[in-house]
């Protein structure tokens, strides 16, 4: 990030040097994104660790409606290795670790 | 209530051998899917309150700590009166359940086996190997006493 005027204010802003995303962060940011847009899947929430290899293994949490899980498993991780490839991120993607772990229905509208 | 045969204990077993991890984990070239118990007993929960003559699920203890819990929003009516075990790739299911008088047990039972079996193949993808339900109660049209108005306005 550069340091720049905000054209609004008219005042400088401050410039911290955020380091770019690890390949770490981006596949965890990438595969929650993934997930959630998936229909059937209510919310999702993941977590990228290293594993031998150089890759990294990620493991996600899926809150889903009720409709066949296993197929939409295998439907979110299918999307998120395709994602990834298209992000560059297809060498580091390890293994892919799914857990339903509640469900929503419309009788409540929550899980 | 439920007479268990020699097979179905056997195959209880070895249902509850491949359990342990509070879901029934399944592994495939990239990854495991696991199913968190609470999963399956919310569906098992569902699919018996589709079945007419199911008044409610769960003992009288059960309901009634459901109802508190669920009052202070930390439980859920879903998966009252369920229990479930759930292996890699089966699981038994015990119920407990109050069924509206008039209604033939037997058959409420029945449908409620049936559906519990039908949604739990569909939806979580594990065979079911048993479904023991506990009627432990009758509920009576207007046995319940209406809810109390707001006391205040």
């Amino acid at each position: 990030m550069n340091a720049g005027v905000t054209p609004e204010l008219g005042a400088e802003v401050a410039v911290t040097n955020i380091p770019p995303s690890s390949p770490r962060r981006r596949l965890e940011e990438l595969a929650a994104e993934v997930a959630a847009a998936i229909p059937g899947v209510g919310s999702a929430a993941a977590a990228a660790v290293a594993v031998p290899g150089g890759r990294f293994g990620v493991a996600l949490r899926l809150v889903c409606e009720l409709v066949p899980l296993r197929p939409l498993a295998e439907e979110v991780r299918s999307r998120i290795v395709t994602a990834a490839s298209s992000a560059g991120l297809g060498e580091e993607l390890g293994p892919l670790d799914i857990a339903i772990e509640d469900l929503i229905t419309a009788a409540r509208g929550q899980a | 209530m439920t007479q268990e045969t020699s097979e179905a204990q056997q195959t209880r077993t070895s249902t509850r051998s491949g359990s342990g991890t509070g879901g029934s984990p399944l592994q495939s070239e990239r990854g495991t899917t696991t199913i968190a118990d609470t999963v399956v007993e919310k569906v098992a929960g569902i699919a018996a309150r589709e079945v007419p003559g199911v008044h409610s699920l769960g003992g009288g203890a059960s309901r009634a700590f459901g109802a508190v819990t669920q009052r202070v929003g930390i439980g859920d009516e879903r998966s009252q009166g369920v229990s479930v075990e759930v292996g890699e790739r089966e699981a038994a299911v015990d119920l407990t359940l109050v069924v509206e008088y008039g209604e033939s047990i037997p058959q409420v039972c029945e449908q409620v086996r049936n559906n519990i079996i039908k949604r739990i193949e569909g939806i979580v993808g594990l065979s079911v190997t048993e479904v023991n339900v506990t009627v432990n109660d009758l509920y009576f049209t207007g046995e319940e006493a209406p809810p109390e108005p707001p006391r205040v306005s």
